[in-house]
């Protein structure tokens, strides 16, 4: 009669979040490579977003929270090196460009968990983004002194609905489900809730340390925010338009599935 | 698509110096280019400036490698010296009068002298920031980047994902332009659209097979890692063993001396 042996399994560091680390290396290239493609431009001209900011945005869709989040990383710091004049603030530009808009994205699909932390988050980048650069450093390092309360009303538009929608059970119950489901109506509008609240709220970090090396103008901060008011959601509509053919594609190839992916 | 700045192999005294001193200097210029600005600091940005020149003429880095660098950045200049030269609220000499639209505490109407000043200053800085990183990608092998953060206290499979994923872009520069190539022989031509039209229907075609290729491929990879001890607690070898020489010590004194100098020529 055979003998039972034991099998001793070493745990190894070849994942990330139970995504392997194959598949966030190779993601994170991708994201990294699409530096070089402009996608959206700039409202009034200066520069284009590259395709690495929506598959960034989507990287915790398709690769799970964590998983999403490293590939974003990767993605950013390698799209530095192969596009290092795109990324100035090198590091500070590795995460605006890439990993602030996994992070949001990532809180906004688990927000059925996460939205203790989502909430006060999206709260004080909101009022962070209001005071920089106008009021801290403000005048001490040549700022003007913008309109109120114009300018917190127009700020507001960036951080408010974003945390609405985080709190209420739209964020909480109805976005979380909605795109994980079947339903492709509700796919849709699920990841262009999550990628748009997610977009509004990056919007402001990822501005604000260019209009502080830009030196902008009090007048050009209030053109800026109400400029970007349309651009915001078009991006966001693009990144779903972009999301769910993958997510079907993925969902029919036969790959292993992913814990807290959507496909 | 293909990046315009990449490791060049040559052996100058900026290739063959260590990594951490480029580092060093790629930091300096971000802790440089943050400090508050004024009018009177393109000076200050010059010498750094010219930091950076020397380092690229050392490192044999040619120079339409800057022009590109200049051409990316054309389109942020003109952003910048325009609106600046509307918007500069310490503006008072009219360089242009196109009409009167006071909003606040600039007229909107006029080009000002010092805002297009400002304006240069400002794209000035931009250049400086923009110049320090190509110099680091160009003269730096990937080998000796993995090194130099290992040495730093990066984790080990952050620093394998980054230069794994560093590799591959070679390979993902060829899959994209295949799938571009089939996509252009069904009649599918993204050249030819408008940017809201590309934007919202040219990359569908293009990333969905690119993602399938990619995660088919990555089981492989992952195949391929587990095969050869990935996760294994045994530290590994390293493939450059970097040693520091008298000429990093030199480079690195020289290069914190003109941030000294920078520095207090900008806070005098």
């Amino acid at each position: 009669m055979e003998e039972k042996t034991t099998e001793k399994v070493r745990k190894t560091a070849t994942g990330i979040g139970g995504v392997s680390i194959a598949w966030v290396t190779l993601f994170g290239a991708l994201c990294g490579v699409t530096g070089l493609v402009p996608i959206f431009p700039y409202v009034g001209g200066g520069g284009y977003v590259p395709l690495t900011t929506p598959l960034c945005a989507i990287a915790p869709l398709l690769l799970g929270p964590w998983g999403g989040l490293a590939a974003a990383a990767v993605g950013g710091v390698i799209g530095m090196f192969v596009a290092p004049a795109a990324y100035p603030l090198q590091i500070v530009d590795v995460f605006l460009n890439a990993v602030l808009p996994a992070l949001f994205v990532a809180l906004m699909i688990q927000g059925n968990l996460l939205w203790k932390v989502t909430v006060p988050l999206f709260v004080v980048l909101g009022i962070l983004g209001w005071l920089f650069p106008f009021y801290i450093p403000g005048a001490a390092a040549g700022f003007g002194r913008v309109p109120e309360p114009l300018y917190f009303l127009l700020t507001a538009i960036y951080w408010v609905p974003s945390t609405l929608i985080a709190a209420t059970p739209l964020g909480t119950r109805f976005i979380p489900r909605w795109v994980r489901s079947a339903n492709r109506a509700q796919r849709y509008g699920g990841v262009f809730l999550a990628v748009l609240a997610a977009l509004f709220i990056w919007w402001l970090p990822w501005t604000r340390p260019y209009w502080y090396l830009f030196n902008y103008s009090a007048e050009l901060g209030v053109a800026t925010h109400i400029a970007y008011s349309w651009w915001v959601p078009a991006l966001a509509a693009i990144t779903a338009v972009i999301t769910i053919p993958i997510v079907e594609a993925l969902e029919r190839s036969g790959l292993p599935k992913i814990e807290g992916a959507i496909w | 698509m293909q990046p315009a700045f990449r490791y060049v192999h040559l052996d100058t005294p900026v290739h063959r110096l260590h990594p951490l001193v480029k580092l060093i200097y790629v930091f300096l210029t971000l802790v440089l280019v943050m400090y508050p600005i004024r009018p009177t600091d393109l000076p200050v940005l010059l010498i750094w400036l010219g930091l950076s020149a020397l380092l690229w003429i050392v490192g044999r880095i040619e120079l339409r490698r800057f022009a590109t660098l200049l051409k990316i950045l054309f389109g942020t200049f003109v952003f910048l010296i325009i609106i600046q030269g509307f918007t500069y609220r310490f503006g008072q000499t009219p360089l242009l009068v196109l009409g009167h639209l006071r909003l606040w505490e600039a007229d909107l109407g006029v080009i000002t002298k010092e805002g297009v000043w400002f304006g240069v200053v400002l794209s000035v800085r931009i250049l400086t920031a923009a110049s320090a990183l190509p110099i680091f990608v160009m003269t730096t092998p990937t080998s000796a980047i993995m090194t130099a953060l290992g040495k730093l206290g990066v984790p080990r499979v952050a620093t394998f994902m980054f230069v794994s994923a560093l590799s591959f872009t070679s390979l993902l520069f060829e899959m994209w332009g295949s799938i571009v190539e089939a996509q252009k022989l069904r009649a599918f031509d993204i050249d030819r659209m408008n940017i809201f039209r590309r934007a919202f229907k040219a990359y569908i075609p293009i990333i969905t097979p690119l993602i399938l290729l990619l995660f088919r491929k990555a089981n492989d990879f992952q195949i391929a890692m587990e095969t050869k001890g990935f996760g294994s607690p045994i530290p590994p070898t390293e493939i450059e063993v970097l040693q520091t020489r008298p000429a990093d010590y030199l480079w690195l004194a020289f290069i914190l001396a003109v941030f000294a100098a920078c520095t207090v020529l900008k806070f005098a």
